[in-house]
């Protein structure tokens, strides 16, 4: 191994520098310069160092109620979404029925969602005039609750699902053999086991709740703030750019310290795996069982299903018949005057940055990966994480930080039209990372030590066996960075100007505005963006070529 | 009254085909060994036993009673898992302890077990060590404890050395045959090692194709095969098709075997059967003593030797038997390869297969 590391050092030193300064490049500018920016809000105003706007927040009742109600409403909303998705997982992880791969599917679809879509849909489907009729949830905590069990369900269900049907089936029945009933086998047993996947999924349900953005903003309407909701808030409707940068910054470390217990629990759900292929599962037999399965079953279909078929036929019910004039009205225009940007050209500029997103990710995505696998074991451990930092850091921050910092020279990009791919980018390339890797790691030294023997160039390596090898991972995460694009909100609210604006953020203005056309319009984009990403989601399922933890 | 009764079992096992018309009996203490190639059905059959499968018909009886209704976790057996299956999440003398903990004994007795139990299986002061810390050799030796805490009254093993590599099983097997033999509990062996099974064993059950070949000791077995399935398991390369002729002899091509063992049914004339020719049968004799004998005799091409210290392995060719086998005495002196070799078949190592 360290012959060949060597052979490959002494190859091309100068091509590998560069392929590694583009992500590390993009990073520094991007991301880690806004988090200094941040930084350096809170602490100095103008050049003085000053703990004013700090201790003003921390002595806030204001404040104390929100990050309060941050807390604990990520609390809630984690331990539904545990209550709902353990039992399923249970049904999922141990019998074998028909059509499960299917539900598995449909079970992840809300996770792919754009926020702003997911609460479109529940307004669709509980809010005022929602297709339940006779309860109004609208600007209600039990809202706000529905809406993050159905977003992170599948958080849950996959990842203790996998862990569950790799779990041996021996331990049980060793169990079982030392006279545990089937009660003390799944507390003393299973349950332990289980352990590290549960509370892993449940910190990474607890992390999505609590930078909740979207689903607050809009559901929760005025009455609710969330630490992710009040920086929006104060710096955009308030000008309170100081506070919101110390809001950021505990925002940033929380998820931060957050996100180091989760990997930190990955990595003991790695080595806890025990080195068996899955049990196998069984077949449904008895009335218990058949119970069991079709209440799993109808949850999920009920569950995931009937929110975005709310969304759909509220899309298409216009004045009590079935009508496409919400779509019609979409490419008239004719309440232009009402808007920054008419819905045909939220459109075009939302297709217009996915591309471009999917352009720079699929470039900084393949480069770190190049760069991780060759930097070697030590180097690369350690670049891994750093590339994987955007997405332990919320979308809103990553707005706020940027809009504060790049606006003002040494670099200016407050009117550029690539400031909000580049966002969108800093989310999206960690995923093109993770697609890449598994895929580039997978190619044996020798195919490109016996490309080179047969002659051709290093470029001429890396074009004829890496890429091929790679292009299905690079599709995949191509995929995934375009419909991420698509409907990204946090980020782009914040930094999108008036004449940039995207699909999420019109329908976020549709949604803030009253009568039928806008609720109808805002109801018939969020179908279009819904399946957009559904597709793409399906596209990149049947495509991925890496294991099952695909979070 | 028998210990522990598998009657008439029929169990059907998805792609490996079905186990059919198994019948064992065990008395108190014995140690049985199920021997077989892997998929022939053994532990399948050590799984009903354990009550974690049930047989599609047929009948588990223990001390007289039937087990069929009787869940694992009520029936006090123990069980080694292949691979051990020790609990990741518990320590090992939390292993050891967790079939005592369901069991509801005392905290004080627990510890006393354990400890008893760790001195037995030479692990003391291995208590609070994680499973993950240990070697292969000593995760079988603690599971073994966790299976025998609870003092059970029937002990199964599934394949106790099978994940372990060759130069620690043999010295394994001797303890674990010592502490099996210190606790005197009724155990099922599952092995697909022959060695395995005759080191450790009372009685052997040969097992293929999800049927029952042959139970026996292990000198029995040996000794006296009684099948060509058996025998070709058991390593024996000798075996000739033939028929049953009058007065106990055998017709083999052109030839008579008169084997020295009683024949069962010596009316069945004509009837085709099998020969086991042992290896050490064989003493090779001068063209003018073979001419001289009247049957048990064979000739053919010396193909090969092969000195193995005490003595020679011979490999021939016969017109009539096709290749065979033999060992002979290193002082013997042999024809050169290629050259005819006359043979005296001792009627001792002849046996009739069914």
């Amino acid at each position: 191994m360290d012959r060949i590391d060597v052979v490959r050092k002494g190859a091309r030193p100068i091509p590998r520098l560069a392929v590694a300064l583009v992500p590390l490049g993009f990073l520094g500018i991007f991301y880690f310069y806004p988090l200094g920016g941040i930084f350096h809000r809170s602490f100095f105003s103008g050049e003085i160092f000053s703990m004013a706007t700090l201790l003003d927040l921390a002595t806030s009742r204001r404040m104390a109620g929100i990050v309060w109600f941050t807390f604990w409403q990520a609390g809630i909303s984690t331990l539904l979404t545990l209550l709902c998705a353990l039992p399923c997982a249970y049904v999922m992880a141990n019998f074998d029925f028909k059509a499960k791969k299917l539900i598995m599917t449909l079970a992840t679809i809300p996770f792919v969602l754009p926020t702003i879509v997911v609460a479109a849909a529940f307004q669709a489907l509980a809010g005022e005039n929602g297709l339940v009729g006779g309860i109004n949830l609208e600007h209600s905590i039990a809202m706000i609750f529905l809406a993050h069990v159905f977003y992170n369900f599948s958080v849950v269900l996959r990842i203790t699902t996998g862990f569950w049907s790799f779990l041996r089936q021996e331990m049980g029945e060793a169990a079982a053999m030392l006279g545990a009933t089937p009660g003390q086998v799944f507390f003393k047993v299973t349950l332990p086991l289980l352990r590290p996947a549960i509370l892993a999924s449940a910190i990474l349900v607890f992390i999505f709740c609590f930078s909740s953005f979207g689903v607050i903003l809009v559901l929760g309407g005025p009455g609710f703030s969330t630490v992710e909701v009040e920086i929006y808030r104060q710096a955009a409707h308030l000008f309170n750019l100081p506070g919101a940068a110390v809001l950021s910054l505990f925002q940033i470390c929380f998820t931060f310290g957050m996100m180091w217990i989760y990997t930190t629990l990955q990595k003991r759900i790695t080595t806890f795996i025990p080195q068996s292929q899955s049990h196998a599962l069984k077949p449904v037999n008895t009335l218990k069982e058949k119970l069991m399965v079709a209440s799993c079953v109808g949850f999920i279909l009920v569950f995931c299903l009937s929110p975005m078929a709310a969304l759909v036929v509220k899309s298409l019910v216009f004045d009590g018949s079935l009508s496409l004039a919400f779509y019609r009205e979409l490419f008239q225009n004719t309440s232009g005057s009402l808007f920054y940007v008419s819905p045909v050209d939220a459109v075009e500029n939302s297709l217009v940055f996915a591309a471009a997103t999917l352009a720079l990710a699929v470039v900084i995505g393949v480069c770190a990966a190049s760069t991780i696998q060759r930097t070697g074991k030590r180097i690369g451990a350690f670049l891994d994480p750093i590339f994987m930092l955007p997405l332990s850091t919320s979308a809103v921050t990553l707005g706020f930080g940027i809009i504060i910092t790049l606006d003002k020279p040494p670099l200016n990009l407050r009117t550029s039209v690539m400031l909000v791919p580049i966002a969108h980018t800093l989310v999206a390339f960690p995923f093109v990372v993770r697609s890449v890797l598994p895929a580039i790691s997978s190619i044996p030294a020798s195919l490109r030590e016996a490309a080179s023997l047969l002659g051709a160039t290093p470029a001429r390596v890396w074009f004829h066996v890496d890429l091929p090898i790679m292009a299905r991972a690079i599709t995949a995460g191509a995929v995934f960075a375009f419909t991420m694009s698509l409907g990204e909100f946090g980020a782009t609210l914040f930094i999108a100007r008036p004449e940039y604006s995207t699909m999420p953020v019109a329908i976020y203005r549709f949604l803030g505005q009253p009568g039928t056309m806008n609720y109808g319009q805002a109801m018939a984009v969020s179908s279009m963006l819904m399946l957009v990403t559904a597709v793409g989601f399906l596209f990149i399922e049947r495509f991925r070529s890496f294991g099952d933890r695909g979070f | 009254m028998n210990e522990f009764v598998l009657k008439n079992i029929y169990k059907s096992m998805g792609a490996y085909g079905v186990l059919e018309q198994i019948d064992l009996s065990m008395e108190k203490g014995e140690r049985v060994c199920l021997l077989g190639p892997s998929g022939c059905g053994k532990t399948t059959l050590l799984r009903i036993a354990a009550g974690l499968e049930q047989p599609d018909s047929g009948d588990v009886i223990f001390r007289g009673r039937s087990l069929l209704d009787i869940p694992p976790h009520k029936r006090n057996f123990g069980m080694m898992f292949q691979d051990f299956a020790l609990f990741p999440h518990r320590n090992v003398f939390d292993n050891i302890a967790f079939g005592l903990e369901m069991k509801k004994w005392k905290k004080s007795e627990i510890t006393d077990r354990v400890h008893g139990m760790l001195e037995l299986v030479d692990l003391e002061g291995y208590g609070q060590r994680r499973v993950d810390e240990l070697s292969g050799g000593q995760r079988q030796r603690v599971a073994l404890a966790r299976t025998l805490a609870p003092e059970p009254d029937l002990v199964m093993l599934d394949e106790p050395l099978g994940s372990l590599d060759r130069r620690l099983r043999e010295r394994l097997l001797a303890d674990l045959c010592s502490i099996l033999t210190q606790t005197g509990v009724t155990t099922i062996f599952v092995t697909h090692d022959q060695n395995e099974a005759f080191a450790a064993a009372d009685r052997i059950c040969m097992m293929n194709n999800g049927r029952i070949q042959q139970i026996d000791t292990p000198e029995s077995l040996y000794a006296n095969p009684s099948t060509p399935w058996v025998a070709d398991f058991l390593g024996f390369q000798n075996v000739i098709k033939g028929r049953r002729g009058d007065d106990g002899r055998v017709e083999a091509g052109h030839a008579t075997f008169i084997p020295k063992q009683a024949m069962d049914d010596p009316k069945r004339t004509m009837e085709p059967l099998f020969l086991l020719l042992l290896p050490d049968a064989a003493t090779p004799v001068t063209p003018e003593a073979y001419g001289l004998l009247p049957n048990n005799r064979i000739r053919g091409v010396l193909v090969d030797r092969f000195f193995q210290g005490s003595y020679q392995k011979i490999s021939m060719n016969t017109e009539a038997h096709g290749r065979l086998v033999f060992e002979v005495p290193s002082t013997l002196v042999l024809p050169n390869p290629g050259e005819p070799l006359f043979l005296k078949i001792n009627p001792r190592g002849l046996r009739v297969l069914g």
